[in-house]
């Protein structure tokens, strides 16, 4: 509720301001009398103005929580860098919305290359999903954290990816959310964050082999009578060769998206 | 006050490469303002500092004053500057992120909060205005229809400073008449609409103030007519025409449609050896259509095509061999780059490094020759793909709109060597173009394609009928 | 792509979204009874009462084709025929799991999770993941198309996939993705917490807590009766 009512208040604020600006000015119709057209709605209510009208209520209620909140809101933001109290480039950043555009328009290529997915994964065979779609889930992520580079990216790619497989292939959608958190968590630990060329690799390699083990988990949840299953069931050696052959594609895979970004890098298509 | 105003402003991207150099330029209320100038020369720059890209999303060094609504661009933020200004970007199909037309021009409304009343009624008339039915798919629509969806979209979120970017670049007449007239309303009602457009033809008739920008300069043209035939200025060329050719091609009944509509509804066309075909339009008659399905890119539903080139190349078959011998360049020259060098791009189709040498020469690319293609303007990157494409010495050119982003000079270089090749080689040249400036100069003979049929055909005197009637 | 699925008056999407793992979860539970498909059976007719009766159509032969095929492979693999049952009901149930996932135009889904606080970016990045995943699917095309007309050669040579595939492809990606966020800005969308509407919300009605209690009832009804 509180919240809600901080973040109108802004706004409001804003539309005073350039209600004080416009005043008068061509906003407003000045022939008198001109005729009605049907073009009539664009004058009638500007939204900043209705906009203003109406929060102004909402805004009165949390007046003085409103304005606290305000200062406190991002001391520590430079030039859309964020620090932390030491100064240095804190791990999490924040993200624009370019980020997000170019994250999803990663995950839309991700997805539109291994559309066989949600088929393949019902194909018994352990792994077998995971090694038809390793070089595109790990190809794109990859060029993906090489632009964008913040602690976080993986998970925004898997969330917007698996609301999506949620819908197909509903244990796929909740292992690739698993496996993100997980990389991410990894990533945080060992690199903070993607500034490093390495860290971008190290991810981007991961994150199609992470949902292995949970798919392990699910073949002897569901399935234990099918020979694939079996097969997998039976010599944890088949499911540790499979798991070792998705690993290597899936680091050729990383591999070329840090080759492929260093080259549209060189071409200043990735610049900020 | 005036919508726009500025002051001595100098922007560059990089340090020290001013894209403007001291632009003083001012937009009023109730006027359509065109901005004319060659692509490069920095008219989207200007136009992304009115709308706020720069410097919030595009970072560079921007010095001077610029006011937009009476208020110092810097220190708007993006969110507010958007509440003043609309803005509609080229490649409209790139922008549109919802399924249904409606929702798509919802979106801009629903951003700036607006009750939902209030957003069915501005939906409704936006749409109405740019006359497109917002119930339709946005994944059906035309090239034309998107643009006119990204037009509305803008237009309903009734922004009193509009900004747009090459908005003809999908439209025929009809839909120039629709989006120009559309806009005259909006400034008849105290709107500012600011314009850029390259075919200055098509736009003059409707715009009320004529800035030119040129090599980071902004100068407010005071008399439009001279301007339009100073910038139209004709390219003349050496080549003559071949004497009793044979058939290079023979083009029999040809049909296309895209889903169940009819584009092309039965062409006959003969393509003669040596010769430089220009093929005449407007936008949506399907001339891309028929280049490409003279390039094998595209089949026909009915009729055929015979070819006399070579027997071996067949019929249909789009082979290897078969772009050896069929050059073709795209009206969009993204597609057709790939290799990390200039140098290596002109290579990689040229039968010897000599020859490659030799291009390279020709059109004038030394200063390029290391630079990554992707790295180039559109306009450098047109001319590095034809040149690519004629190192492979096809015996049949297809240049879709080869012209595009080319200034004069630029333009008369390339009209030079494509005749020094096409004189040299004595390969057919078969031109699809938008532009009158070279258009007399790349046509021995000219085809005009009319509601799906080859309506005219004639030589240069043709070219002169359609555009400059 | 689903447009053909798209059901007249889909349930409430976070309803739809609930029964769809219920379903999910409750078929593969109780695969392998034979009471299970009863269940199954039972799902496809609630959602035909509901009004998905077009994607109920389409599904049958999706469904018989896929779960023919599994069948096929499990009993010739096992020679059991419970075991083939069970694939069959595992099918089904993906199947029928997908239903409300297809039947439902994405704008509903986004314009839900909108109403519902999710943040803006996560809407605004789902909706572009849809509506841009066929058009890079065209966009692919068309580089492969233009290189063709290079004579970049087969695509099978790893060096050729490489060079004329995926640079111009993630090329293409970057220069799609900066019109687009641009594009998104200046039309007023901002990532931070401003204010916003949502044209045409999606309400919730009586139908729709119906719809849901039905498929939680069987859910629960048939786990209960197979293994209590």
């Amino acid at each position: 509720m509180n919240k809600e009512d901080n973040v109108k208040y802004s706004d409001k604020v804003m539309a005073e301001e350039k209600q004080a600006l416009n005043g008068g000015e061509p906003n407003e119709k000045t022939q008198a009398g001109a005729e009605k057209s049907e073009l009539d709605w664009l004058d009638e209510d500007i939204p900043v103005q209705e906009e203003s009208a109406q929060e102004q209520e909402n805004a009165q209620t949390s007046n003085a929580g409103t304005k606290k909140r305000k200062k406190r809101q991002n001391p520590n933001i430079r030039d859309g860098v964020r620090y932390n109290k030491k100064g240095e480039v804190a791990i999490f950043q924040p993200f624009t919305v370019k980020d997000i555009v170019f994250l999803a328009i990663i995950g839309a290529a991700a997805l539109i290359t291994s559309a066989v997915m949600p088929l393949v994964a019902q194909v018994p065979i352990f792994g077998l999903p995971q090694l038809v779609t390793g070089l595109q889930m790990s190809i794109f992520p990859t060029i993906g954290l090489m632009k964008v580079r913040k602690a976080g990216s993986v998970f925004i790619v898997a969330v917007l990816v698996s609301v999506l497989e949620l819908f197909m292939a509903p244990a796929m959608g909740v292992t690739s959310l698993i496996s993100a958190l997980i990389i991410e968590l990894l990533n945080i630990a060992i690199f903070k964050g993607y500034r490093k060329d390495i860290a971008c690799f190290v991810s981007g390699m991961l994150i199609n082999p992470m949902t292995l083990p949970f798919y392990y988990l699910y073949c002897l949840a569901f399935d234990t009578n099918s020979i694939f299953f079996k097969a997998a069931g039976d010599s944890p050696w088949v499911a540790v060769g499979i798991s070792a052959a998705v690993l290597a594609v899936c680091a050729l895979g990383a591999g070329l998206g840090i080759l492929i970004s260093r080259e549209i890098r060189k071409a200043g298509l990735m610049k900020k | 006050m005036k919508a726009v105003y500025m002051e001595n402003v100098r922007f560059a991207y990089d340090k020290d490469a001013w894209v403007l150099n001291g632009v003083d330029f001012t937009a009023e209320y109730g006027k359509i303002t065109l901005l004319s100038g060659m692509s490069g020369d920095g008219k989207s720059t200007l136009l992304s500092i009115i709308c706020g890209i720069i410097p919030n999303m595009t970072p560079g060094t921007l010095e001077g004053k610029t006011y937009v609504a009476g208020k110092d661009v810097r220190e708007m933020k993006t969110s507010e500057i958007s509440r003043q200004v609309g803005c509609v970007l080229q490649n409209a199909e790139l922008q549109i992120v919802q399924a249904i037309v409606e929702d798509e021009v919802a979106f801009g409304c629903e951003n700036l909060a607006m009750p939902q009343e209030m957003i069915e009624k501005r939906v409704k008339a936006a749409c109405a205005m740019m006359e497109i039915d917002p119930s339709l798919k946005t994944r059906t629509l035309s090239g034309g229809q998107k643009q006119r969806l990204i037009t509305a979209a803008t237009l309903a979120m009734g922004q009193k400073i509009i900004i747009l970017d090459e908005p003809l670049a999908n439209l025929d007449k009809e839909g120039t008449h629709t989006l120009m007239t559309a806009l005259r309303r909006l400034t008849d009602r105290g709107y500012c609409v600011i314009v850029t457009e390259h075919r200055l033809d098509m736009v003059l008739p409707y715009v009320d103030e004529v800035w030119n920008i040129s090599k980071g300069k902004v100068k407010k043209v005071e008399d439009k007519q001279a301007y339009l035939i100073s910038r139209a200025e004709i390219i003349t060329d050496s080549c003559k025409p071949p004497q009793n050719p044979s058939e290079l091609l023979r083009i029999t009944g040809v049909k296309k449609a895209f889903a169940k509509r009819e584009i092309l509804k039965g062409i006959d066309l003969t393509v003669y050896r040596g010769e430089r075909l220009l093929i005449l339009g407007q936008n949506g008659c399907g001339k891309t259509t028929l280049s490409r399905i003279i390039a094998r890119l595209e089949r026909a539903d009915e009729g055929k095509i015979e070819q006399f080139i070579d027997k071996k190349l067949g019929t249909r078959r789009a082979s290897r061999r078969w772009f050896k011998e069929v050059g073709v360049v795209y009206q969009n020259p993204n597609y057709q780059l790939f290799m990390p060098t200039v140098r290596k791009e002109i290579e990689f189709g040229a039968e010897s490094k000599e020859y490659a040498d030799e291009i390279i020469d020709m059109f004038d690319l030394h200063s390029l020759e290391t630079r990554h293609p992707q790295s180039l303007s559109e306009g450098q990157k047109r001319r590095v793909s034809i040149a690519a494409v004629a190192a492979s010495r096809p015996k049949l050119l297809l240049l879709d709109e080869p012209t595009v982003g080319q200034d004069y000079a630029g333009l008369q270089r390339l009209v030079d060597v494509l005749g020094k090749i096409h004189v040299r080689d004595n390969n057919t040249m078969i031109t699809v173009t938008h532009d009158l400036r070279p258009a007399r100069a790349l046509c021995d003979r000219a085809v005009l394609i009319e509601g799906g049929k080859v309506a005219k055909e004639g030589g240069k005197e043709l070219v002169d009928q359609y555009f400059l009637s | 792509m689903t447009d053909r699925f798209h059901a007249k008056n889909p349930v409430y999407p976070l309803f739809g979204f609930f029964a769809a793992i219920l379903i999910f979860a409750a078929g593969l539970a109780t695969a392998k009874h034979t009471d299970g498909l009863w269940y199954l059976l039972a799902v496809w007719l609630w959602f035909l009462l509901f009004g998905y009766w077009r994607s109920c159509l389409v599904i049958i032969p999706f469904a018989a084709v896929f779960s023919g095929i599994f069948a096929g492979i499990t009993y010739a693999s096992s020679g059991e025929l419970p075991a083939t049952l069970a694939a069959v009901s595992r099918c089904v149930a993906v199947c029928l799991a997908v239903l409300p996932g297809l039947s439902l135009p994405a704008v509903k889904l986004t314009r839900n999770l909108s109403q519902l606080h999710v943040p803006r970016a996560v809407t605004l990045g789902m909706m572009i993941v849809l509506s841009f995943a066929p058009l890079l699917g065209r966009e692919i095309k068309r580089i492969r198309e233009a290189m063709r007309t290079r004579g970049a050669g087969s695509l099978l040579n790893p060096k050729v996939f490489y060079r004329a595939l995926l640079v111009p492809f993630a090329a293409r990606l970057v220069n799609i993705s900066d019109t687009l966020s641009l594009s998104v800005e200046t039309r007023g969308f901002c990532t931070g917490k401003a204010a916003y509407t949502v044209y045409h919300p999606v309400k919730l009605t009586v139908r729709d807590v119906l719809f849901l209690l039905g498929i939680t009832a069987g859910s629960v009804a048939i786990i209960v009766w197979c293994f209590i």
